[in-house]
């Protein structure tokens, strides 16, 4: 049935190591989370934040965070000159899910560090479920963008036009993530945002399964 | 039986657009969107719009607090002078000031009256002026007035910008499957035209609101639905924009596919689970003027005027999409882009 | 302006559906004009000429 895992997980590791080969892009991601971070600690002391406003900034800082990562997948290639060379040996299947697993995955570690540091400096109190509901949404944002970073990699000017045509995909998570985060944030807890989460996750599947079927069409030369 | 006349008016207009295909001329086509949307207008804009004394009695502090109430023939009946009892066609009976009694008297048996005014109490209605009553009316819908007359424009506007994008993603889809040059430049141009439509569903829908609901933007679902609807056509011209010449049919046809999930999932889940000012929303009893199970005489009217001006809109959009997409056929052939 | 409309609803509607005929006739109107364009360009005029007007 998945004759192609073995590329699967041989694209998997690629971007593993690729990642451990290319690690200013983890310091790139650092800081980016750090700065802004910071200057959302210089703007307003944490205390006076109501759920809502702060939930919009772990969002404002999430939803960035997670453009640079995703639009990254597919141009490096083209800007290291693999790409031709990827399309040649690996089945299609493997590199869609390959690429969008690593998506989720590294879109997944943004948002963990993000939490990890946000409690910290007291910016979000310590709660699982804000957790969660950040991850779930980093999750979504990796899955449904995926597609998207295949299909800027033949346009010029890529970073803003990934900008804008990831916007109108994401923006249904958006307004999930949002919601759940302030939910979690005014104290309710993992089944108060489990129908958002479900919702949100549903949504990255659907529009998963669809982009599994139409990569083939983005993923050929000409 | 309303949802029987939405059905068969979309039904109606979609073949009548479509019929001999988009590529070609049809006079059918052309004289189809004239006929029907003029007979729309003037059913839209020239019938009076009646209501109820109960109407009257919610809109008393309204501005303006007027309201034209239906009198059937022999609804009323004489108190002295400047005092009528009067029955409105729902059976609700209030006193009516009016000039001279007797002459409305008369008048209201001999023929079905419409009495203009306003509410002055709970058993108390001013009368205004006097009017015999057509035979067609557009039934009042409260809190709208006048103004709900708007709505025969915004709703169909909204569907022809919703009704293009699914046209685009349906030809987005027999490109990738079929190849056929036309069916992206077609894709293409209903985007251009459904995005003239959205543009406009939105704006007429801001000023509406703006005498509605206080603002030109009230944050509502349903507004950021559409304007979701507006930024994917700016992506999907975006994206065209920038990819060179054979990817980018492609790319713009896969784009197309993925945002209708997008699309789908804001204009009809989302709406629907959120609280919004919009009728069919989660806090909503009431499903709002064009869904409402009612059907008296009025009610049906309204579907019917409304229904003329969803297939009037239908057509008048496969026409221009028409236009559009012979427009950009002959350029490219023109240009060499393609042979 | 905003007073006077709330007082005077018909206007309201008048505005509303003149807005979408005028949106209708500036894209009808834009299409004119590109067509125009294409026509000019196509109507025996050599490539240096065409080049001489910019278009």
């Amino acid at each position: 049935m998945f004759a192609w895992h073995g590329a699967l997980w041989a694209i998997l590791r690629k971007e593993v190591l690729s990642l451990r080969r290319n690690r200013q892009w983890v310091a790139a991601e650092a800081y980016f989370v750090a700065g802004a971070v910071l200057v959302v600690l210089f703007a307003f002391p944490p205390v006076a934040l109501d759920a809502d406003v702060r939930a919009g900034l772990v969002w404002v800082v999430l939803y960035f965070a997670a453009m640079m990562t995703v639009a990254r997948s597919y141009t490096i290639e083209q800007d290291r000159g693999t790409l031709l060379y990827l399309m040649h040996t690996a089945p299609s299947d493997a590199v869609y899910w390959g690429k969008l697993a690593s998506a989720v995955v590294w879109v997944m570690a943004i948002g963990l560090s993000q939490w990890l540091l946000m409690t910290l400096v007291g910016l979000i109190p310590f709660a699982v479920q804000v957790a969660v509901a950040m991850l779930a949404g980093c999750a979504a944002i990796g899955g449904a963008t995926s597609l998207l970073a295949a299909i800027v990699a033949a346009t010029q000017m890529r970073g803003w036009v990934f900008a804008a045509i990831a916007f109108p995909i994401v923006l249904p998570i958006l307004f999930l993530g949002v919601e759940s985060v302030a939910t979690a944030l005014a104290g309710g807890g993992l089944g108060a945002i489990a129908p958002e989460l479900g919702i949100m996750l549903l949504y990255m599947l659907m529009v998963s399964v669809v982009a599994w079927w139409l990569f083939p069409f983005v993923w050929s030369q000409s | 039986m309303k949802f029987l006349f939405y059905l068969l008016a979309l039904a109606a207009g979609i073949a009548l657009g479509f019929s001999g295909g988009i590529q070609r001329r049809t006079w059918r086509r052309a004289i189809a969107a004239t006929i029907i949307v003029g007979v729309g207008i003037f059913g839209a804009l020239e019938p009076p719009i009646v209501g109820t004394f109960r109407d009257a009695i919610v809109e008393a502090t309204a501005t303006p607090p007027t309201v034209t109430v239906f009198i059937p023939r022999g609804g009323a009946s004489l108190l002295n002078d400047t005092l009528l009892e009067c029955t409105d066609y729902a059976g609700a009976t209030m006193m009516c000031i009016v000039r001279n009694a007797e002459i409305v008297l008369a008048q209201v048996n001999a023929a079905p009256m419409l009495l203009t005014g306003e509410s002055i109490s709970h058993e108390v209605f001013r009368v205004i002026s006097t009017d015999s009553a057509p035979t067609i009316m557009l039934p009042h819908i409260p809190a709208l007035g006048e103004k709900a007359r708007i709505m025969y424009f915004h709703v169909p506007s909204a569907w022809a910008g919703f009704f293009a994008f699914a046209v685009t993603m349906i030809f987005s889809l027999r490109y990738l499957r079929q190849g056929k040059h036309d069916d992206d430049v077609i894709a293409h141009a209903s985007a251009l035209v459904g995005t003239l439509f959205t543009a406009l569903a939105y704006i007429s829908g801001a000023i509406w609101a703006k005498f509605n609901w206080g603002k030109f933007f009230n944050w509502d679902t349903r507004e950021l639905s559409v304007l979701l609807l507006l930024a994917i056509y700016a992506a999907y011209f975006v994206l065209r924009a920038n990819t060179p010449a054979p990817a980018r049919y492609r790319m713009a046809a896969v784009y197309a596919v993925v945002a209708s999930i997008a699309a789908l999932f804001l204009i009809f889940i989302v709406p629907r689970i959120t609280v919004s000012l919009h009728p069919g929303s989660k806090d909503d009893a009431n499903i709002g003027p064009i869904l409402s199970p009612e059907h008296d005489a009025l009610d049906l009217t309204k579907a019917a005027v409304f229904s003329i001006m969803l297939a009037g809109f239908t057509v008048l959009y496969t026409w221009m999409l028409s236009i559009t997409a012979r427009f950009h056929i002959l350029r490219q052939r023109l240009l060499g882009q393609i042979s | 302006m905003i007073e006077y409309l709330s007082q005077h609803p018909h206007v309201i509607v008048l505005l509303v559906t003149l807005l979408i005929w005028l949106g209708i006739a500036l894209y009808l109107w834009r299409l004119d004009r590109r067509l125009d364009e294409l026509l000019s360009k196509f109507s025996g005029k050599t490539v240096e000429q065409d080049n001489n007007t910019g278009r």
